[in-house]
């Protein structure tokens, strides 16, 4: 008869694996599958419109070499995604971060306050792209205007004017000022990503759900022992939130790797593939160039990426995360 | 507290779930004797939508034992026809536009409609029953792939009260390539005085619309077999500084700086900031809408003299593994029969392929502009679209841009394209990989 | 604030900070000076006006778009591409909104939408949660490496998949109906959440499950009776971005669905353009109607984020 340990552990990994049942089904019959056959098709030549069996040929790890070593789409499309990833990640971490403190101030009003900072999350389809479209206008777009109110467009105007040199180097180079954004090769991604910051609504909420966690009773004793309010931050919220920013950092890092919507819907990859990111290439291979096992190996190579990234985070994670409900 | 929170979350979606399941507000069934059932996809707004709807019940009339089942898809058409095909379930009927058509025909999706069009039960001749220009759009190798039910050419669509007002003589119908530039010139101008132009002549909203003055140099990107590419030489590089002039050496077009400055290219011509601007019947009935006085000219004669003008035509095609087909073919027939083709040319937005529903196309307009579109497609002539179009476009737009900011040379531009179509493996077009 | 809490609990000689034996007596605190909390509270007026003018600031640059959004649903076509952006409209096209309404069957598709997000709510929230409590707290052969897994199927662009995952449906004939966007919520709800609610998970006490444990609860009713309780703002979060997310998904209704009568109100939006011209102004006005359910919950759910119980005493 098996003994009282051994049979505890049976029922502790029976109850885990019930538990679980739910995603490993939904794994198995809807997931597996499709992965494997992209993995297959990778090493494959398909138009991704003739049937399989006639018409791919199998050419190995071909289509690898010819990303890495021909092809210079592939290396722009790279460029662009690190530089938008790269950027947007910390970026919208401070800021969703600083955002979800200041909306949890205990203020009248702060549910109407924290609707209207959700807002643009929930502005759907095709409208959000008008708005942004306008949002990003040079002459009168709401962002131009708040940067020529707050003096940043004039200080850029006066340098570029007294500063000796500076005007040739941008007319050389071709940066424009103000910003052209989405018409400037140069400012189209840092548009883009300004846009990814106006989402932070998402990330922000998360962080509001973290800070209802954080016990009261913390905050009393830190104010006793005489903390101020940015020790307090430093010192309690920031530590107590790290699981809730590990969990963003990963997601970040995730989804703008494979950012795709914006570019596909608004700027189709210009100006001159400044916005060509890694999955709207992918996209083009797959569905317009009609190089779908190109397509796959693309995407596993991203994936490759994209786990190289999030299996650093996690590694690390037991260095910086600090989970109140386990022991230490 | 929060305990009971979040039960009571629980119960109350499992309550509006239980109603929801029972309580339906969808249309019943019409019922019925068992009908051939084809599907039919079509892109639109919901104006299109109404339309097909109206044509759909009249063919039901007419054919009681076949039921249309509309599969409306109003936005990424293209991506989810892909889909349907790579599935092999894809619709009976689709419609389909001139340009993804020779990729899909080659992949062998579309079924040959050669023998059907050419036997007795064809509605008319193939040869004499359609504009020119109509037939050749929906050919491939030799095979005819799609029926064409409507479409349209491009002319010069322009402000006339702008004219008016500026006191410019408004275009002759055999006006040249020069002509039209120094009218576009007397457009643009500094109304308010502000040191900066408010009004420019001419706008064009892509190079594709540009395709007319291209063949007016007598230069084209595909030669006739759409195999090889043939934008190079001296011509290529006059359309392109051409192009480029428009913006930069003559100032009739505003930059993308002076553009940026506005929402839309298609509201600066509504707003009264742009005197000409290219574009086909459809681009007319919002103008009509919003009660804008324009006038419609001919394309101007190019240095060869000789000018042509963009077609471009949406077909019907019959999915080659469709288990309907005869009854398909019936509805594409019904289709490109006077009775459609008349509510097409009513609709005013495109002109129904058929040149004897040209006079209810002229009739449902203002007459004089529809005839001005429908003696244009005498000299009509179809984009040169490849197998590979979406590759073709991908390698061309990124140099057109670089040439619109004045970034490159006209020779560099025509260069660097012809070296990128080679590089990019655009041609030869046998093996699509 | 805290400094109420503690200001009334200075003035009562009952409570532990005023008892010199209690462990959070800290003789050196400023707390016991009378000048600590006059300055305090000028201070908080400091901060809280500083508080409100920021959140108006930002807030207006949030809410520009939305109000942009509403001024243009109610002008006319001109008005709507009006260069500059007016700040009122001139003319008033209150008009706008009904016609959106009688050219979209705006009942059938919102009733569409509604039927997916319920069902997904449920769906997701319960189920990402059940299996997050699997890889949060107990301890499973494996547990780990399917961790990884799970991250890893967020990995991957959904393009290369497309064609096979429309396969999969069709082989099980769920195309054209509403279940391929319904039925994958009932299995985990996909990795976002699952992930989200093992974060919220681990930060509740072990004590409290091993307490529970020690008087034989099972599993499942630790689960049901202590963790989700705790984890209300979590479950919030999910309900809203679940709702949220589906109501405005776009893509895999178009893909699934054939029917014009099951579309949802995302692709309903899609009516009001084309290649022909677009109608941006009954677009915003519908899409301004739209908004209003998902503004609701969002408003409603704010209820639920409310801190967590007090847990003085657990320790120490």
């Amino acid at each position: 008869m098996r003994s009282q340990p051994e049979r505890y552990r049976f029922r502790e990994n029976l109850q885990g694996y019930l538990f679980a049942s739910p995603w490993l089904l939904g794994f198995f019959v809807f997931l597996v599958g499709p992965m494997i056959f992209s993995v297959v098709l990778s090493l494959y030549r398909w138009d991704g419109i003739t049937s399989f069996t006639g018409n791919a040929n199998f050419v190995g790890i071909d289509n690898f070499h010819k990303a890495f070593a021909e092809d210079r789409f592939f290396r722009i499309a790279l460029y662009n995604t690190f530089y938008y990833a790269l950027i947007s990640v910390p970026l919208g971490i401070c800021t969703s971060l600083l955002l979800a403190n200041l909306l949890n101030a205990k203020l009248r009003g702060i549910a109407l306050f924290r609707t209207i900072f959700y807002l643009p999350n929930v502005l759907a389809g095709v409208a959000t792209i008008m708005m942004w479209s306008w949002l990003f206008n040079p002459e009168f777009g709401g962002f131009n205007f708040v940067l020529k109110a707050t003096g940043v467009i004039p200080a850029g105007d006066f340098l570029i004017s007294h500063v000796p040199g500076l005007k040739a180097w941008f007319d050389a180079s071709g940066i424009t000022w103000p910003p052209l954004w989405f018409a400037d090769e140069f400012w189209a991604k840092p548009a883009m990503i300004i846009m990814s910051l106006w989402g932070a609504g998402g990330s922000m909420l998360i962080y509001l759900a973290g800070l209802q966690n954080i016990p009261e009773h913390l905050y009393e004793v830190a104010e006793i022992d005489g903390a101020g309010r940015i020790r307090q931050f430093f010192a309690i919220t920031l530590p107590m939130l790290t699981p809730t920013i590990f969990f963003n950092l990963i997601m970040s890092i995730i989804g703008s790797f494979q950012v795709f919507s914006q570019s596909y819907l608004m700027t189709n990859g210009g100006p001159n593939n400044s916005t060509l990111f890694y999955v709207l290439y992918l996209f083009r291979k797959a569905f317009q160039h009609f190089e779908m096992g190109y397509a796959s190996a693309l995407a596993w190579v991203l994936f490759a990426i994209i786990m190289f990234f999030t299996l650093i985070v996690l590694r690390s994670s037991r260095l910086w995360v600090y989970y109140e409900g386990e022991k230490p | 507290m929060e305990h009971s929170g979040v039960r009571f979350l629980f119960v109350g979606l499992l309550v509006a779930a239980g109603l929801l399941t029972v309580i339906h507000p969808r249309p019943p069934h019409p019922p019925g004797p068992k009908r051939t059932v084809i599907s039919f996809s079509f892109w639109g707004s919901y104006e299109e939508w109404e339309l097909w709807n109206g044509i759909a019940n009249s063919f039901e009339a007419k054919n009681p034992g076949i039921r249309v089942k509309m599969n409306y898809i109003p936005d990424a058409y293209d991506d989810k026809i892909r889909l349907l095909l790579a599935a092999d379930s894809a619709p009976d009927v689709m419609l389909i536009q001139d340009e993804p058509l020779p990729a899909y025909a080659s992949y062998g999706k579309f079924a040959d409609l050669t023998d059907w069009v050419h036997s007795d039960d064809f509605p008319g001749d193939w040869d004499t029953t359609f504009w020119p220009t109509v037939t050749e759009s929906f050919t491939y190798n030799g095979r005819i792939m799609g029926l064409p039910i409507w479409g349209g050419d491009v002319l010069i669509i322009y402000n006339r009260k702008m004219f008016r007002d500026m006191g410019v003589s408004p275009p002759s119908d055999d006006w040249t390539f020069d002509e039209f530039i120094a009218k576009a010139r007397d457009l643009t101008r500094d109304t308010n005085g502000d040191g900066e132009i408010d009004t420019f002549g001419f706008s064009l909203p892509g190079w594709v619309y540009f395709l007319p003055w291209t063949w007016g140099f007598g230069v084209d990107y595909l030669d006739a077999s759409r195999t090889d590419w043939t934008f190079t030489g001296p011509a290529a590089v006059a359309a392109t500084s051409f192009y480029q002039d428009l913006r930069f050496r003559y100032h009739i077009s505003p930059s993308i700086q002076e553009m940026q400055n506005s929402v839309q290219e298609g509201a600066m011509f509504m707003t009264g900031r742009i005197g000409m601007t290219v574009g086909g019947p459809w681009n007319c009935l919002p103008l009509i809408t919003e009660g804008i006085d324009f006038g419609v000219a001919h394309i101007p004669y190019g240095p060869a003299r000789e000018r042509y003008t963009r077609v471009t035509w949406d077909a019907l095609c019959l999915f080659d593994k469709s288990k309907n087909k005869q009854a398909a073919l019936r509805f594409m027939k019904y289709c490109i029969g006077m009775e459609v083709q008349s509510r097409i040319g009513e609709g005013l937005r495109s002109i129904p392929t058929r040149i004897a529903a040209g006079d209810v196309f002229a009739a449902a307009g203002r007459r004089w502009h529809e005839e001005k579109f429908l003696d244009a497609l005498n000299y009509g002539r179809v984009q040169p679209i490849s197998i590979q179009w979406d590759k073709m476009n991908n390698v061309m737009l990124p140099e057109y841009e670089l040439l619109l900011l004045n970034k490159i040379t006209p020779e560099e531009c025509v260069e660097s394209m012809a070296e990128n179509i080679r590089k990019e493996h655009v041609f030869p077009i046998e093996s699509p990989e | 604030m805290t400094s109420e809490n503690l200001k009334s609990q200075i003035s009562n000689p009952q409570s532990p900070i005023c008892n010199p034996q209690s462990p959070i007596y800290n003789p050196q605190s400023p707390i016991y000076n009378p000048q600590f909390f006059r300055r305090r509270s000028v201070q908080e007026r400091l901060w809280r006006f500083l508080c409100y003018a920021l959140l108006c600031g930002l807030a207006v640059v949030f809410a520009a778009p939305f109000y942009w959004s509403v001024t243009a649903s109610i002008s006319g076509l001109e008005g709507v591409y009006a260069s500059p952006p007016r700040l009122w409209p001139e003319e008033l096209h209150f008009e706008n909104y009904r016609k959106a309404m009688t050219i979209l069957p705006f009942h059938l598709f919102v009733f569409n939408s509604f039927y997916v997000c319920v069902f997904c709510l449920i769906g997701q929230v319960f189920s990402a949660s059940l299996v997050a409590y699997a890889f949060a707290r107990l301890r499973w052969y494996g547990r780990d490496a399917w961790f990884v897994v799970l991250l890893s199927t967020m990995m991957l662009p959904a393009q290369v998949t497309m064609i096979p995952h429309y396969e999969i449906f069709r082989y099980l004939g769920w195309i054209d109906t509403l279940k391929p966007l319904i039925v994958p919520s009932f299995f985990g709800g996909g990795a976002f959440f699952i992930f989200l609610m093992r974060q919220f998970f681990k930060t509740i006490p072990v004590e409290l499950e091993e307490a529970a444990r020690l008087d034989g609860c099972s599993s499942f009713r630790i689960f049901w009776d202590i963790m989700l309780p705790l984890s209300t703002p979590a479950v919030a979060t999910i309900a809203v971005m679940s709702f949220i997310g589906h109501w405005q998904e776009f893509m895999a209704p178009l893909i699934y669905l054939n029917s014009f009568e099951k579309y949802t109100i995302a692709i309903g939006l899609r009516m009001f353009q084309s290649i022909y011209g677009s109608f941006p102004h009954y677009m915003l006005a519908a899409s301004n109607i739209a908004l209003i359910p998902v503004l609701i919950l969002f408003f409603v759910a704010q209820k639920y984020f409310v801190q967590g119980i007090v847990l003085t005493g657990i320790k120490g």
